[in-house]
């Protein structure tokens, strides 16, 4: 593992001091100023000339939240006053909280004992006596003393004997914030994936036109939704995504079939949840399957390579859905619970979104995907050139279901290919053609329920590939 | 040399000093309050003393609160005090630092 202490500008002992001038001075004025309050100091202990830089900042910040959150979570209001965040000292920042100090005390040494790295913060409760501004200290509310985090030994000896050499200190440091950093960084592509992954449910909804499909102009071929139906599906079962978010990003054993198992169980809840968001209408139960194996597939092949690998994806998919026809289409489920996949296996042998899914989404891997990155311009311009890419090569069930017939795929393909031949949304000729197709599927009551699941996927792959594809370096 | 008048110098953070020179007349007394006093008490007093004596200060009274504060820390709060009581400047000289 490499220091973090690569960067930074050295600091000598008069800076140190004329800073602890600065910041006595500071603290002085707010104690003085907020009577009501307590004023709380926050900084970091980072032994050696190098305290402030990219890293020690992100740590600082990021590991605060949770000290926020405390103050949250317990009702406890405050603000943060003054923050020198790119201080060559190190970053502090001075909160003022509407708490007793010893309330307030007891809370900050819980965060600082709370994660082996905490204990590199210092949180100073702030308390007037005999005229002078003071930190609380541990003693006056019955605290243990700080003990060394290196060797475990009381601080303030290791710290005045000067024990432990800066090196050693300076590692000790290192490990201890490169450890919170990645957890943090798990924690904020966790947090993109889940956007991204809302954001094509949301993407693929508000497109236009999509023949087939509800959209915001127009869903006469889905009487029963509309677009704010979507929209509410679409954020109902967010915690799902984010289990299937942190189920790869966590380490854990390979056994890709168990975690596609957990996963299954997840999505169950997911639907629950979203036929409680649309009153019974099923909106996303297809998305809910393959955005979740996605997110899952993402999460873990990032979790493996640092970076974007969509061909690592892809295989990642495969591993988990290893068997997926044989186990859910060859045994038999009572026929009256059958869905409508289940029924076409059955009747015409087709094996619909598993098949697709267990070959690990080749139409959107082989179609989908290239036309939208290919696609330059908007979005509503991207999707729709994808939606017919992929329309084009997808064995639609709902599309099957609703003719009640496959030879129903054969006119599709014809129509999607007349539209693509003329240019498809790019060209007049084209747009006119999707709207005409559009009034033909109204017309016939069809449906492109299994593209659009499809589509959904696509547009995830693509913000994960152009927004997750720098590593998140911000 | 004579101290003109009563100087402060440091905080009373962990790992500073916060010393205080006022006039005396019976050589350097210094009222030490430490948390380390037992393994360092003697090692600070040593250090604030000979600091005071390279200002030609021999007579003084210190009043000194320990929060750890390593010697080149005591050192340096006692030059600003001292430098201040002297009235010569508000900034410790740091080249004799």
């Amino acid at each position: 593992m490499t220091s973090i202490f690569a960067t930074g500008q050295p600091q000598d002992i008069p800076a140190v001091l004329a800073n602890k001038d600065r910041r006595a001075a500071l603290q002085q004025r707010l104690v003085a100023a907020h009577p009501a309050m307590t004023v709380v100091a926050a900084k970091l202990n980072i032994p050696g000339p190098i305290k402030n830089n990219r890293a020690i900042q992100r740590f600082f910040t990021t590991e605060l939240l949770a000290l926020e959150r405390d103050w949250l979570t317990t009702g406890q209001l405050f603000y943060q006053d003054t923050e020198w965040l790119d201080a060559g000292t190190g970053p502090e920042r001075f909160y003022l909280v509407k708490a007793t100090p010893q309330d307030v005390k007891a809370q900050t040494t819980r965060f600082e004992e709370g994660q082996a790295s905490h204990r590199l913060f210092d949180l100073d409760v702030l308390v007037q006596r005999a005229g002078q501004v003071v930190p609380l200290s541990r003693a006056d509310s019955g605290q243990p003393a700080r003990r060394c985090f290196v060797c475990g030994r009381p601080a303030k000896e290791c710290g005045r004997s000067r024990r432990h050499t800066v090196a050693e200190l300076q590692a000790a440091v290192s490990s201890l914030i490169s450890a919170a950093l990645a957890v943090e960084q798990r924690r904020r592509v966790r947090d993109r994936l889940v956007a991204f992954a809302q954001q094509s449910l949301l993407y693929e909804v508000v497109a236009w036109p999509k023949p087939g499909l509800v959209d915001p102009v127009e869903h006469s071929a889905h009487p029963d939704m509309s677009v704010f139906t979507f929209i509410n599906s679409s954020l109902s079962f967010r915690r799902y995504l984010e289990q299937a978010a942190k189920l790869g990003l966590s380490e854990h054993p390979a056994d890709y079939p168990l975690m596609f198992k957990e996963l299954r169980e997840f999505g169950k809840r997911a639907e629950q949840a979203m036929f409680a968001a649309t009153n019974g209408v099923n909106t996303h139960k297809g998305a809910v399957f393959s955005l979740g194996i996605m997110t899952l597939a993402v999460a873990d092949s990032w979790r493996r390579n640092g970076r974007v690998d969509l061909a690592d994806i892809q295989a990642t998919v495969k591993q988990l859905l290893v068997g997926l026809v044989q186990d859910d289409l060859q045994k038999q489920a009572a026929v009256d619970q059958q869905t409508a996949g289940e029924l076409q296996y059955r009747q015409y042998g087709l094996t619909g979104i598993r098949g697709e899914a267990q070959a690990g989404y080749p139409t959107v891997f082989d179609h989908g995907l290239p036309a939208m990155l290919a696609t330059a311009g908007e979005w509503n311009r991207r999707i729709i050139q994808t939606m017919l890419a992929l329309a084009r090569y997808t064995e639609d069930s709902t599309l099957v279901k609703r003719a009640g017939d496959p030879a129903i795929l054969e006119w599709k393909n014809t129509q999607v290919d007349a539209c693509l031949a003329a240019g498809g949304v790019t060209t007049a000729a084209g747009r006119a053609k999707l709207a005409q197709l559009e009034q033909e599927f109204t017309a016939k009551h069809l449906s492109l329920g299994g593209t659009a699941d499809l589509l959904i996927v696509t547009i995830f792959l693509t913000l994960v590939k152009e927004g997750l594809a720098d590593g998140l370096s911000d | 040399m004579d101290i003109k008048k009563t100087a402060l110098a440091g905080t009373l953070e962990s790992s500073d000093i916060q010393i205080t020179l006022s006039k005396g007349d019976n050589g350097i007394n210094i009222d030490l309050d430490s948390s380390v006093e037992e393994l360092y008490g003697d090692q600070i007093r040593k250090v604030i003393t000979e600091t005071l004596n390279a200002y030609g200060i021999d007579n003084a009274n210190v009043k000194a609160v320990d929060k750890g504060a390593l010697d080149c820390v005591v050192k340096a709060r006692t030059m600003a005090a001292a430098q201040r009581a002297l009235e010569t400047t508000d900034q410790p000289d740091w080249e004799v630092f």
